[in-house]
């Protein structure tokens, strides 16, 4: 093809996109038409593999996943640019773009301004109006004109784009509640401090002139993930919450958390035992450690404890209660702690008496990391009390429920538990202000850690979108609480984040059962294991 | 089927514009000094992507041929393209990586780059065999980015490569972002063995 015939060629698509993107620009105010949130979509690198967008980039282009080079990867969520080791992406906010007498870049490149036509040649060809060759770094994309011509209607409606969830006078705050089973009592009751929470906040005038509203979202956790990932995302479309706060959703947490990840939604303290099941997220901040927080802890206290320079601990586990994979790096976190002989001991597979009687002949092991719950936990320890074994036991908090004290009875080994949270955590304003809305709004004198976990989740999300400021964003928000440092809720350890902390305190304290008095024992300071 | 055929159109105009598109003026990536320097890289402990603890000089570069480049994994922009090109180059050498030719990805937020981030990070790029990203303590690793010429860390840091031939004790800048064809044929000069011919 002759370059000639190459420009008419292009010179008809560019003609025919500009006609679609052109009939976009008459939608004005504050919700985005369909293809402007198709748009957007592209813009964000949600759908991209969907809609079959390609990409090519570097020198020369070759093809590279789209998914990973989103507009606003680089570009930002406001279109400005976020320079970064001396490449200084540009201003693609339209009136930047459409500037009358052209732009002069840092670089020294100079080129007239864009019209929507040359704007889809520089997307697809990299080339500027001027026929310079964009950098190679900004990629060459190849989509269809549908997505290109929504592309370029979202420009030019994304310096006034505000987040979905958030006007002027509101912001829109989603919970879930589970439908059903074991955790509906406790996600009743959360969903309910984190309404009288709210309610109390607007009362006192919201946040920078902003109310607060609820969007309840109840799904059915124990459903397969295709249905709760579905049931999540219709509840996204339909309510377009702004951020997520303070949920139960044990069991569904993959599922949920991937979904909030993918929509770009802040999440604030969802309650779950695992936060680890999504340590790369972006959006999703836990407040308290998990099971496998609390087992680094009690590793951690352990070894410092120990006179041994290399301990021997055997980490005794149930399958139907822990993930393989964290079984792995729980191996991983003891052996760089300074462990020794890590003997892994699966009760779904081996007897528990089996068990004992393997690990009791292994004399440098005297301590038993117990990762599992329920009946396989108790079984273990009888087993270990019938072969008159003794370890010492330790046990993440997340897993110990009300079985801990029937393993004392069972077994007359010592048994030290990780909590991640004590009384003594709690201040006088803090426990004032929790009886004062208890008493207010009438709330349940049960579930008690639901409820202080819910309330802390709210009081975090509140300090998040405080520090955010009234120029909110969800980006913002995110950033906002990337810098909360030792914030206290006055109910539970003071919470902190940052680029790679998603665990508000990630540690936990030690605790011993105390067979006389048939109560927990304090016997460690807090344990951090960051 | 309509998105399909469009995008079959776009890439027929792609592919013509992609001619006379050579003929405009290339873009201002640094190009390669081509000046070869020796380097005194320290054996600080280090862990890989798999939580494996290594030391730095004697198990990556000791006696080896290495492309070293800089990344963090909460890095949006250029990172993900770096690694982009370092998989380009991992794929063009075919079967000479791991045998003539290893990668190194040093992580220049190593507080935040734990070895899980940088696996989940890899994974995304499906990156291939003898490819080593790089995290640890960190004063050790801001000395080994003293060391290797990297120093500014955070998002500032560098688009620099570096390429170098343990063995004949010499080294290469280049750009990260700089044609394809001109790092590879630096990277095969370097492994070949008139790597430090002036």
């Amino acid at each position: 093809m002759t370059r000639g015939a190459a420009s008419l060629a292009c010179g008809l698509l560019l003609a025919a996109v500009g006609a679609h993107a052109a009939g976009l620009s008459g939608h004005s105010g504050d919700t985005l038409s369909g293809s402007e949130q198709r748009g957007k979509n592209v813009y964000l690198g949600i759908g991209v593999a969907e809609s079959g967008i390609k990409a090519r980039v570097g020198s020369p282009p070759a093809a590279a996943p789209a998914v990973l080079l989103a507009c606003v990867n680089c570009h930002g969520r406001d279109g400005k640019g976020k320079p970064e080791g001396r490449i200084v992406p540009s201003d693609i906010t339209w009136d930047a773009l459409t500037k009358p007498y052209g732009v002069t870049h840092p670089s020294g490149r100079t080129h007239p301004p864009y019209t929507e036509r040359l704007l889809v040649r520089a997307i697809c060809m990299g080339l500027d109006p001027a026929g310079n060759e964009l950098h190679p770094t900004m990629p060459r994309f190849q989509m269809s004109r549908e997505d290109v011509g929504a592309l370029i209607g979202y420009l030019k409606k994304l310096t006034s784009d505000a987040d979905p969830g958030l006007s002027e006078s509101a912001i829109r705050i989603g919970t879930i509640v589970p439908a059903g089973g074991a955790p509906a009592a406790a996600g009743r009751t959360a969903s309910s401090v984190i309404s009288a929470y709210v309610d109390a906040l607007n009362r006192q005038g919201g946040i920078y002139g902003r109310r607060l509203e609820l969007a309840q979202a109840t799904l059915a956790l124990d459903a397969p993930d295709a249905d709760i990932q579905a049931n999540f995302d219709r509840f996204i479309s339909e309510r377009r919450p702004f951020a997520m706060v303070g949920s139960v959703i044990t069991g569904a947490e993959q599922s949920i958390v991937a979904a909030a990840e993918r929509q770009h939604i802040p999440f604030v303290g969802p309650l779950t035992l695992w936060p680890e099941a999504a340590a790369a997220s972006t959006q999703t901040f836990y407040l308290l450690s998990g099971v496998q927080q609390q087992a680094r802890a009690l590793l951690d206290f352990e070894k410092r404890r120990s006179p041994e320079s290399t301990p021997a601990v055997a980490l005794v586990y149930s399958q139907r209660t822990m993930p393989a994979a964290a079984i792995g790096q729980v191996q991983d976190a003891a052996r760089r702690l300074g462990w020794n002989a890590v003997h892994a001991i699966d009760l779904d597979r081996d007897a528990p008496r089996m068990s004992v009687e393997r690990l009791k002949t292994e004399p440098a092991t005297t301590r038993v990391l117990l990762l599992a719950d329920g009946r396989a936990a108790l079984e273990f320890a009888r087993a270990c009390a019938e072969a008159d074994w003794t370890p010492l036991l330790l046990v993440p908090g997340a897993l110990a429920s009300n079985d801990i004290l029937a393993i004392h009875r069972s077994s007359p080994s010592r048994i030290l538990i990780a909590v991640p949270s004590v009384p003594s955590d709690q201040t006088n304003a803090g426990s004032a202000e929790y009886r004062a809305l208890a008493d207010t709004y009438r709330l349940p004198a049960e579930e008690m850690a639901s409820q202080i976990a819910a309330l802390c989740s709210a009081k975090v999300l509140t300090q998040g979108l405080k520090l955010a400021g009234k120029a909110l964003s969800r980006s913002t928000l995110i950033e906002a609480l990337e810098g909360l440092a030792d914030f206290d809720t006055g109910l539970m350890p003071r919470i902190g984040f940052g680029p790679n902390r998603r665990i508000g305190a990630p540690g936990a304290y030690i605790v011993e059962v105390d067979p006389a008095a048939q109560r927990f024992k304090q016997v460690s300071q807090w344990v951090d294991i960051e | 089927m309509i998105r399909q055929r469009n995008a079959q159109r776009c890439r027929v105009w792609l592919a013509a514009f992609t001619l006379f598109s050579a003929a405009v003026s290339a873009a201002p990536v640094t190009a390669p000094t081509g000046a070869t320097f020796a380097l005194k890289i320290p054996d600080l402990p280090v862990y890989d992507q798999h939580g494996r603890q290594l030391n730095f000089y004697s198990d990556l570069v000791k006696g080896k041929t290495v492309v070293i480049d800089f990344i963090f994994t909460t890095c949006t922009t250029i990172c993900p393209q770096l690694t982009m090109a370092m998989r380009r180059i991992q794929q063009q050498l075919g079967d000479r990586i791991g045998r003539d030719v290893w990668l190194v990805s040093v992580s220049v937020d190593p507080t935040t780059d734990v070895p899980e981030r940088l696996q989940s990070f890899a994974a995304k790029f499906d990156v291939g065999p003898a490819w080593t990203f790089v995290t640890g303590r960190k004063p050790d690793i801001d000395r080994l980015l003293t060391a290797l010429g990297s120093a500014r860390g955070g998002s500032d840091h560098a688009t620099t490569i570096l390429i170098g031939n343990d063995r004949l004790g010499c080294w290469k800048r280049s750009s990260g972002f700089a044609p394809i064809a001109t790092n590879l044929k630096l990277i095969l000069d370097q492994a070949g063995p008139s790597a430090c011919a002036p």
